[in-house]
């Protein structure tokens, strides 16, 4: 069962009403038992009887952090080896064995043997990657000296498995939950009020937006080798802003409702369909997952301390495994590899024209930079949505050979993208406001322009939304 | 143990909130108010109009059951029909179904049908055959009802959802948006209806290419064979003859198909559709050839009310053996 799926749905405002109404009678912490009992009935009701894997990644990587806190140099490098080792492995078991078997029986055949893997039929669960990476920054963390051991079991089971951003992200560090968990928590009136704001924007983006494209993208990827170029284009253009209104209604849900508790959860998105470079892209999408990789594998790869050629190196490895987490297709890894390849790009263009990449944009050459943008991520998206590298190879020929033409031009495939990217921006900005805890108020008429395209907004949700419900895109990450 | 000290103030209203439900309180009255002066109709719920044709087969249990979308209801008329043919006949149209959705809910109503059909005939355009176009999104609600045995949710309490049709078609934009920017299936053929007790009136002229609305139903063309599969397995299943009949489009729709598809023309998908049944062992009427005569529709592939007629006369007959 999905966040977004009718029975939860339904039992979202019985069940979420239920636990806040206890969680604010509760002391502290009797609070936190409150929260992670919720989380583990959360988890087990979306994915069953793995809510136990998330128990064991909490206590595996709670015991290795209290043996990292209590060795010497040598003991330390040991448990945090162990740590990191049991972590990848449960994520390689649950994650990347089907990709793993599959290359394997790719080989086999290669070598044109008769011999054949046994099929793994058990898939990827439910936002492994997401718990095993809040785990994997509090052991390196710990490592680092940038935090201390966590001695209190229960704090730390929470900072795993705490529901809200379980689905999906946005993907947690020591520093953002655990301080909030140390101290008493207080939720105001104008918190629970944005609170619920960006629940409902969320929702509005997910169940109107993001569904609302799924057919007109799901067409054009399953027919992509008869398909005429521009058509092609709005296949991938929509898929961007699908994914975008997916993954950041969300962090919007996720973030909203986790207010609701007192509890701040970081932003993961800020704007980037209006990036004006990929490197500019990659500091406004999925942040929590860019600073991570930056933090833990980017920084201690070298960085970009020791010259160009080497920079460039530590930006292929990290985008190609930020590729790999995505999924264990080799189509990530392509994705992976080609925004790191852009990002490269972008760096020599910078040594070559330093002035370039420090000039703010203004006006056309922002409306310029932008929509290059923009274009310029369009195979990314093609690989990231392809089933398979043939389909992405199809799909890619068509736009590169203008297959069809340019009388297959349609002025609805533009307006189509326009629409939608203007109705995910302009539900950016009316959400503006709530991004924090404590909105300013203000009787000015903008307040009142802005209320009244939230009720319009209202409506086009009450009249579209969705009869069935998709899955979050991110949720099988 | 209890203490609520974790609630604090300032327990503050928002003034944009207050013109947010200030806006949707309006539209509401709005509609109540068009729906009670008849400006607007307040449709039916998807599972309302399911439950009359469970309620109409239960009762009058007809021999004959056709089973189609909105070109069947345009094409039909049940009274007319019955006197023709000589006993009572089903029509029994689901807005936007597929000709997989109307097998679907074929087998639903079978199901649940106290007396079963001595005969079925499932009525298409050919549009009602593209695997992926906005047909197939919409019928999902009827595969689902099929699927599950459960009906959709019953009628909204919001006045304006019961009458999203009309408020779509006041904005002008009624096709467009439905289709790009919300499609629920509420089972709602009120605009047709409306257009068909008007009289439906159309000239005639071509269908641009670039019509959100039309690309959306007939553009990137995918035959669909599953839907003549399963609805040769159905009739299989149950022992019951089932026809599948292929009704007219205007020869501007035609035109517009063959332009849009030039790899799979109006000609070839006849074509295509006589070699599926063929394999399929399932019978076909083609009665498909596209008409020039414009006074017989109200729109580029709905008959209107000459052609409803001429239709009904013929399917009678038809029906009737003569």
């Amino acid at each position: 069962m999905d966040i977004n799926s009718f029975p939860f749905t339904m039992s979202l405002p019985v069940g979420l009403l239920g636990v806040l109404l206890l969680y604010y009678a509760l002391r502290p912490r009797a609070q936190l038992l409150l929260l992670i009992v919720a989380s583990l009935v959360f988890y087990a009701w979306l994915d069953g009887w793995f809510v136990l894997l998330a128990v064991a990644i909490a206590a595996g990587t709670f015991v290795t952090g209290l043996f990292i806190g209590a060795s010497d140099e040598a003991g330390r490098r040991r448990w945090l080896i162990a740590g990191v080792l049991f972590n990848v492995g449960v994520l390689v078991i649950f994650k990347y064995l089907g990709l793993l078997v599959a290359s394997g029986d790719w080989l086999l055949r290669l070598l044109r043997t008769d011999s054949t893997l046994p099929l793994l039929q058990w898939g990827p669960r439910l936002a492994i990657s997401f718990m095993v990476f809040n785990a994997l920054s509090y052991l390196f963390d710990l490592w680092s000296g940038r935090s201390e051991p966590i001695c209190d079991c229960v704090t730390f089971v929470l900072f795993i498995c705490y529901f809200p951003h379980l689905v999906a992200g946005p993907i947690l560090r020591t520093k953002d939950l655990l301080p909030q968990l140390g101290h008493p928590r207080v939720v105001t009136g104008d918190m629970i009020i944005s609170g619920l704001l960006l629940m409902g924007f969320g929702l509005y983006k997910k169940l109107v937006l993001a569904d609302q494209m799924i057919p007109h993208v799901e067409r054009v990827f399953e027919h992509a080798d008869a398909m005429p170029w521009s058509t092609l284009l709005r296949g991938a253009w929509l898929f961007a802003l699908q994914l975008y209104a997916d993954f950041s209604g969300y962090t919007d849900i996720a973030r909203g409702c986790s207010r609701l508790f007192g509890i701040e959860l970081p932003e993961n998105f800020r704007w980037p369909l209006l990036a004006t470079s990929v490197r500019d892209f990659w500091q406004r999408w999925h942040m929590t997952l860019s600073t991570w990789w930056r933090d833990y594998l980017y920084i201690p790869l070298g960085g970009s301390r020791r010259g160009g050629w080497m920079t460039c190196r530590n930006v292929m490895i990290t985008m190609i495994i930020a590729g790999l987490w995505h999924g264990a297709e080799w189509t990530f890894v392509l994705w992976g590899a080609l925004h790191g390849l852009l990002l490269v790009v972008g760096r020599l263009w910078r040594s070559w024209r330093p002035a370039a990449g420090t000039k703010a944009l203004h006006g056309a050459a922002w409306a310029g930079a932008v929509l290059g943008t923009f274009v310029v991520l369009t195979p990314t998206w093609v690989l990231f949505r392809a089933k398979s590298i043939g389909v992405a190879a199809d799909y890619l020929r068509g736009l590169c050979t203008l297959r069809g033409g340019l009388d297959a031009f349609a002025l609805s495939d533009v307006a189509l993208v326009v629409a939608f990217g203007g109705l995910v921006l302009l539900t950016d900005w009316l959400k503006q406001p709530d991004e924090v805890a404590a909105p300013p108020s203000s009787s000015t008429w903008p307040t009142y322009g802005r209320g009244i395209l939230m009720g319009l907004l209202a409506v086009h949700f009450i009249l579209a939304r969705e009869d069935r419900e998709a899955a979050f895109i991110y949720a099988r990450f | 143990m209890l203490g609520f000290d974790t609630l604090r103030g300032p327990w503050r209203l928002r003034r944009e909130l207050v013109a947010a439900v200030f806006v949707v309180a309006s539209v509401e009255v709005l509609a109540r108010y068009q729906v009670n002066q008849g400006h607007w109709v307040a449709g039916e719920s998807l599972a309302g109009i399911v439950q009359s044709f469970q309620q109409s087969l239960a009762t009058e249990r007809p021999r004959i059951w056709l089973i189609g979308n909105s070109t069947l209801s345009c094409g039909a008329d049940r009274n007319a029909l019955a006197s023709i043919v000589g006993e009572r006949v089903a029509i029994l149209s689901h807005s936007s179904s597929t000709l997989r959705a109307s097998a679907a809910m074929l087998d639903f109503y079978m199901r649940h049908a106290p007396r079963q059909p001595e005969r079925t005939v499932v009525t298409v355009t050919i549009d009602d055959l593209h695997r992926s176009g906005y047909r197939s999104k919409i019928s999902q609600t009827y595969l689902d009802i099929n699927l599950n045995d459960t009906l959709p949710p019953g009628p909204s309490l919001l006045t304006m959802l019961s009458a999203r049709e009309s408020i779509l078609e006041v904005a002008g934009l009624r096709l467009w948006v439905r289709k790009w920017l919300g499609s629920p299936n509420t089972g709602v053929e009120s605009h047709i209806a409306k257009r068909s007790a008007q009289g439906g009136s159309w000239t005639g002229e071509e269908v641009d290419d670039h019509d959100p609305a039309y690309r959306q139903l007939d553009a990137e063309f995918v035959m669909d064979a599953d839907g003549i599969r399963e609805l040769a397995a159905l009739s299989n299943r149950r022992g019951i003859p089932c026809t599948l009949l292929l009704l007219p489009v205007s020869r501007q729709m035609q035109r517009y198909h063959d332009r849009n598809n030039p790899l799979l023309t109006y000609a070839q998908v006849r074509q295509r559709l006589a070699e599926l049944c063929r394999e399929h062992a399932l019978p076909l009427v083609d009665w498909g050839e596209p008409s020039g005569e414009v006074g017989l529709f109200m729109d580029p592939y709905h008959l209107g009310v000459n052609g409803r007629v001429r239709m009904t006369k013929k399917l009678g007959e038809w029906l009737g053996g003569r």
